[in-house]
């Protein structure tokens, strides 16, 4: 069942020289249990979506137009006290960049993600604390750190932590915003395999947004890929690697390399992202596109099923 | 030392004093000090790419401070080129060795002074080492070194300012101003890890371009493993501080001997959804360098641990043609 | 050190330029503050043209603590005079056949006589009006007067002053004398001794001018001067010579100028405006030189590290805890009152506070990988210092300057105002000291005592918002990247 859809979602930036059009005209799908992934490259607009769902945009960032239904309900029309009330945290939590760095250093961990659940529900804080041992053993951290401060531990247990507080009202759905950035390879495996359990345990639906695709290989289920704040390719996670469409997503793909297999040439793009304050006519990739024909430079191509396997793809070329 | 080894690296420590308190220091008989780089050895060839990859805090981006001076060594000996690098004590000898080595850094946005021009900056080091012969010869060699990074024509990019470029081509900014002296031997510490990844492999061919030119050295320092195949000859493995395989790249990336280097590379994702891992099976985290564990460094994570691990240290030996390795369970 | 075509050079120079202009310009408070900057120093270049007045040779031009003249659109002050200084055209009233008289604003009587000497009076007249209903405070008459080739005859003279009721006063005279004379006159109607001589003994009776206009004030009034000449009775020949030369009759204005006079009679604008000069001259210069320091300091500091950072942060710790002000005062006291000792002292103690900043500055920029990369290709010591360090904290150092040029001013205007101050210079503080001294409260004469100060507070306003407009520029927190 759909948990999450977006449909031509408009999230501008009002700047003294005019809008950003950071996120311009997305649609997508979530289903329950099931775990997207968000890729694109800097400036892309992947950020900006999440701050979308979760309504947390700075004082000139505006969704202009465009639903979020979360559940059926369109949270974009909700008042900011009734999302803060009945969504965010409860149903829908995140995990950001370098979280790690945003415990607070002088609180013990058990009281920072005690808090999130004293603010949130009408518990006592005795409850709270023990729901929080639970989540702390459930993250892999185990209780007996409950009261330690954020500094005794390693950056791979403060990302738990953080993971720990995103999850501590039971939410439906969580953003990840690069969660593993910041770790080093290794605990960024374990914290990935943590999270994989997590969400196989508790059925839940995540959205991971990161610009590194062998992290998202690993980890979802489908792959959305953006581009200048559009989506260009959508579907499932081995139909986009194994055959990507659109002539970014395979040129992004190849230009990670990979441990395994024969060693090939890594693949990169000329030139750089398009200004989002005068994006160009058409589709955004044409500048840069080497099979860019006179219909890419006019027309903004349309999201279309092309196969008819849910493999969305917004290309004159290999949309048809 | 044969001809064609440029650096050669012996039993090179440094270890960083921590700053206590002033009561500490009156009350604890010795200060501590972390272990950044605990007795390492490697040799770089001419013309050669070596990798030193490990994750953060294991020494690597020490490793290629010390090489260059930056950073004094604790002990051990670096040559370059036969040359004993400790034994030069005076400002001129230092100045003339520098002209030979150059450095690149990791972030785009702090390796140029923002108030700077791109000409100045990229004229810097010929100016320093007194290369020039003057305006239009220094202004020849900056659009020439321009050209070989396909930042043309020079005019549009020598009056501007680090903030009006993109990251990649600061970094472009950067890796020109490394060569425009001809270096022999080059360090770059992750120089594209926070590019963009469609740009990465353009600046990296760039980068690769010239190190071909030049017949240089390069030392390349990276976390990212799969990157390290892409690029080096030969890599090192490093571990809070040691040194524990190096070899040909393909040999080590394909059939791993230490356990932490099998760890390492099950552990880096791939972009294949369809790829059949080996699980990471390693637990815990990089255990502190002030006070490392005793014997082989990695015995706390590892998973075919024995008892002579938790006391002896083992030695970096050559188990195949070129292969190092430093572990108890191939040198039974 | 790079410098390829000066075009190129030029570019990058004018282009930082812009960039900074544009920033500053919309700072609403920055701009204010430039412009009243650019008041100042226009006060101060054009001053020889915005004021006839020099304040260095302090000439009376009015009547003690005149007020300004624009007080006249008040009701009260409408009928108040301004300075009169009428250098009349005498005419000839009583001439004889034995004077060649050429009158005229320069008078001259040629007396000569032959055969039967006898006595020979002549005079001459002038008129003014007087336009107002207040009597002057006081009026002054100067002139020259010579007597040459005086052979065989006395002379003496007179000068007469008639009011418009006919009431004539015989305001100077100089008795019979036979010889050849000359005086410079100035006749004031304060003069104790002409009260005297004209019979008002009365210590209180303070000035003639009161007494003379008045019943009715308003009127033409009459100069009448004359001249007798006596021969000796056995001489053949009897002559003389007499001349007046520029006559003035002065009546200083009880209003004058646009901020009045001081308890002198000296013209208060024109103090102010060349006050100016110095304000900013002694402002800015120690101003430019703490700021040097304390960016050398800093910088040197904060790289170089070890024993040196110890050392001069000591001595800044211990030059910190300094009192200022009592120990300026004693410095002054031994070394003499000169206003570049004042300019000296001021930055010896400005430059503390920055050298902390720089040097804190310096810590943070002496590990970013652009020093690191100039180290790498060979760069010494103090290459690093003046290439990399003092560009990258110039920003800071040009806030902490043009916010240190008001610490300049206010401590010369403190000292000057204690009297401390230079007695040669014209400033804005020794225009207070003397303000206060010379009984400005007691007269009520705002237009002395205020201006100083408002404009004290305005130029350091002007600096201080200027200041706080490139602060926010220069600011770290404000930096963007990417």
């Amino acid at each position: 069942m759909v948990l999450l859809e977006i449909r031509d979602l408009k999230t501008y930036f009002h700047t003294m020289r005019g809008y950003v059009k950071a996120v311009d005209d997305i649609s997508l799908k979530l289903n329950k249990g099931v775990s997207l992934g968000l890729a694109g490259e800097s400036g892309c607009g992947k950020t900006t979506t999440a701050l979308s769902i979760l309504r947390l945009l700075p004082w000139n960032g505006e969704i202009l137009s465009g639903k979020i239904l979360f559940d059926g309900v369109d949270i974009v029309e909700m008042s900011s006290e009734q999302f803060r009330h009945q969504f965010r945290w409860k149903r829908i939590s995140a995990i950001f960049q370098g979280a790690m760095n945003a415990l607070h250093p002088t609180i013990h961990i058990g009281d920072q993600i005690a808090e999130a659940i004293v603010v949130h529900e009408n518990v006592s804080k005795k409850e709270a604390i023990e729901r929080t041992a639970k989540l702390l053993d459930l993250v892999g951290i185990g209780a007996s750190r409950i009261d330690h401060y954020p500094h005794e531990l390693s950056g791979g247990m403060k990302q738990r932590t953080v993971i720990a507080m995103a999850l501590a009202c039971n939410p439906d759905f969580i953003i990840a915003d690069e969660p593993t950035t910041a770790l080093d390879v290794i605990v960024a495996a374990q914290v990935l395999k943590a999270m994989k359990e997590l969400q196989h345990k508790l059925n839940l639906s995540m959205m991971f947004i990161s610009h590194d695709l062998s992290m998202l290989a690993e980890v979802c289920n489908k792959v959305a890929i953006m581009y200048a704040g559009k989506i260009v390719e959508y579907g499932d996670v081995v139909s986009i690697f194994k055959e990507p469409l659109h002539p970014y997503t395979e040129k992004l793909i190849g230009a990670f390399p990979s441990i395994l297999g024969q060693k090939r040439k890594l693949s990169s793009i000329r030139g750089f992202p398009p200004d989002l304050l005068n994006p160009p006519l058409g589709c955004r990739f044409h500048v840069r596109c080497e099979y860019a024909t006179d219909i890419c430079r006019t027309t903004e191509p349309k999201m279309t099923d092309a196969k008819g396997t849910e493999h969305f793809v917004a290309c004159h070329l290999k949309g048809v | 030392m044969t001809q064609d080894v440029t650096i050669k690296v012996q039993n090179l420590k440094k270890y960083f004093d921590l700053k206590v308190g002033f009561f500490r220091t009156l009350t604890s008989k010795s200060v501590p000090y972390v272990r950044a780089v605990d007795d390492i050895s490697f040799t770089i060839k001419r013309n050669e790419i070596f990798g030193l990859v490990g994750e953060s805090g294991c020494g690597k981006t020490t490793t290629g401070r010390l090489l260059l001076r930056l950073i004094e060594p604790t002990a051990g000996k670096i040559y370059f080129k036969g040359l004993d690098l400790s034994s030069i004590n005076n400002q001129a000898d230092m100045r003339r060795l520098r002209r030979k080595m150059q450095i690149i850094f990791q972030d785009p946005y702090e390796s140029l002074n923002p108030r700077m021009s791109i000409f100045d900056i990229i004229a810097e080091p010929l100016l320093i080492q007194k290369l020039t012969q003057g305006f239009e010869d220094t202004r020849e060699r900056v659009a020439e070194v321009l050209e070989d990074l396909e930042m043309t024509p020079p005019e549009e990019y020598i009056y501007r300012f680090p903030h009006e470029l993109s990251g990649g081509q600061r970094q472009r900014v950067a890796i020109a101003r490394a060569f425009i002296i001809h270096p022999e031997f080059l360090v770059a510490d992750e120089p594209v890890s926070m590019l963009d990844a469609s740009i990465r492999s353009e600046v990296l061919a760039l980068l690769l371009g010239l190190v071909k030119k030049h017949h240089s050295s390069f030392l390349y320092i990276t976390h990212d493993v799969a990157l390290a195949r892409y690029i080096c000859n030969r890599i090192g493995v490093m571990y809070l501080g040691k040194i524990m395989e190096q070899g040909n790249t393909e040999d080590i990336i394909l059939k791993p001997l230490h356990p932490y280097t099998e760890a390492l590379i099950s552990a880096v994702p791939v972009p294949d959804p369809t790829a059949r891992r080996s699980e990471v099976v390693i637990k815990g985290e990089v255990p502190s360098a002030i006070n490392p564990p005793p014997g082989c460094r990695f015995h706390t994570r590892c998973p075919y641990v024995m008892e002579v691990c938790r006391k002896k240290e083992p030695k970096l030996i050559e188990v195949e043609g070129n292969r190092y390795l430093a572990c108890h369970k191939y040198n039974a | 050190m790079t410098t390829f075509l000066s075009k190129g050079k030029r570019e990058i120079y004018s282009r930082k330029i812009k960039g900074f202009w544009k920033e500053f310009s919309h700072n609403k408070i920055g701009l204010f503050g430039l412009l009243l900057l650019l008041m100042f120093i226009g006060m101060a270049v054009f001053a020889p043209w915005l004021t006839p007045y020099d304040p260095l040779s302090n000439p009376r031009v009015a009547e003690s603590f005149a007020m300004p003249q624009w007080v006249a659109i008040l009701p009260q002050y409408q009928d108040y005079p301004q300075t009169m200084r009428i250098s009349p055209y005498w005419e000839v009233r009583n001439g004889s056949e034995f004077v060649e008289i050429r009158p005229g604003r320069e008078v001259e009587a040629r007396f000569s006589m032959t055969g039967e000497m006898k006595l020979v009076v002549i005079s001459l007249n002038t008129s003014f009006f007087y336009p107002h209903d207040v009597p002057p405070k006081r009026f002054t008459v100067l002139f020259q007067w010579r007597a040459t080739n005086v052979t065989n005859v006395f002379y003496s003279a007179k000068l007469h002053l008639i009011n418009p009721n006919g009431t004539s006063t015989r305001i100077w005279f100089w008795p019979y004398k036979g010889f050849s004379a000359g005086q410079s006159v100035i006749v004031e109607s304060s003069d104790r001794w002409l009260l005297v001589d004209l019979g008002y003994t009365d210590p209180k009776a303070i000035n003639l001018a009161h007494i003379i206009f008045a019943n009715p004030t308003k009127g033409q009034y009459r100069l009448i001067f004359e001249a007798a000449f006596r021969p000796t009775e056995d001489a053949k020949i009897a002559e003389a010579k007499i001349t007046i030369q520029t006559f003035e009759f002065v009546v200083p204005g009880l209003l004058h100028g646009i901020l009045g006079t001081d308890a002198m009679g000296s013209d208060v604008f024109s103090q102010l405006i060349y006050g100016s000069r110095l304000s900013l001259i002694i402002g800015i210069m120690a101003a430019v030189i703490s700021t040097s320091i304390g960016v050398l300091v800093g910088v040197v500091s904060g790289y170089l590290g070890g024993a040196v950072d110890e050392g001069l942060m000591r001595v800044v710790d211990i030059l910190l805890c300094l009192p200022m002000l009592p120990l300026l005062l004693t410095l002054v006291k031994l070394f003499g009152k000169n206003v570049f000792y004042i300019i000296i002292f001021v930055a010896m103690f400005g430059w503390l506070g920055l050298s902390r900043t720089i040097r804190a500055q310096v810590l943070s920029i002496r590990e970013t990988t652009f020093v690191e990369s100039a180290v790498a290709s060979g760069a010494s010591k103090p290459y690093i210092m003046f290439k990399h360090l003092v560009p990258n904290v110039a920003p800071i150092a040009l806030a902490s300057l043009v916010l240190s040029v008001p610490a300049g001013i206010l401590t010369e205007a403190a000292l000057s105002f204690l009297g401390f101050g230079d007695p040669r210079v014209p400033t804005w503080g020794k225009m207070l000291n003397y303000a206060f001294g010379h009984g400005a409260f007691e007269n009520f004469a705002w237009w002395w005592a205020l201006p100083p100060g408002i404009a004290i507070t305005l130029i350091c306003l002007a600096f201080v918002f200027m200041g706080f407009a490139i602060d926010e520029i220069v600011n770290p927190r404000l930096r963007r990247r990417r």
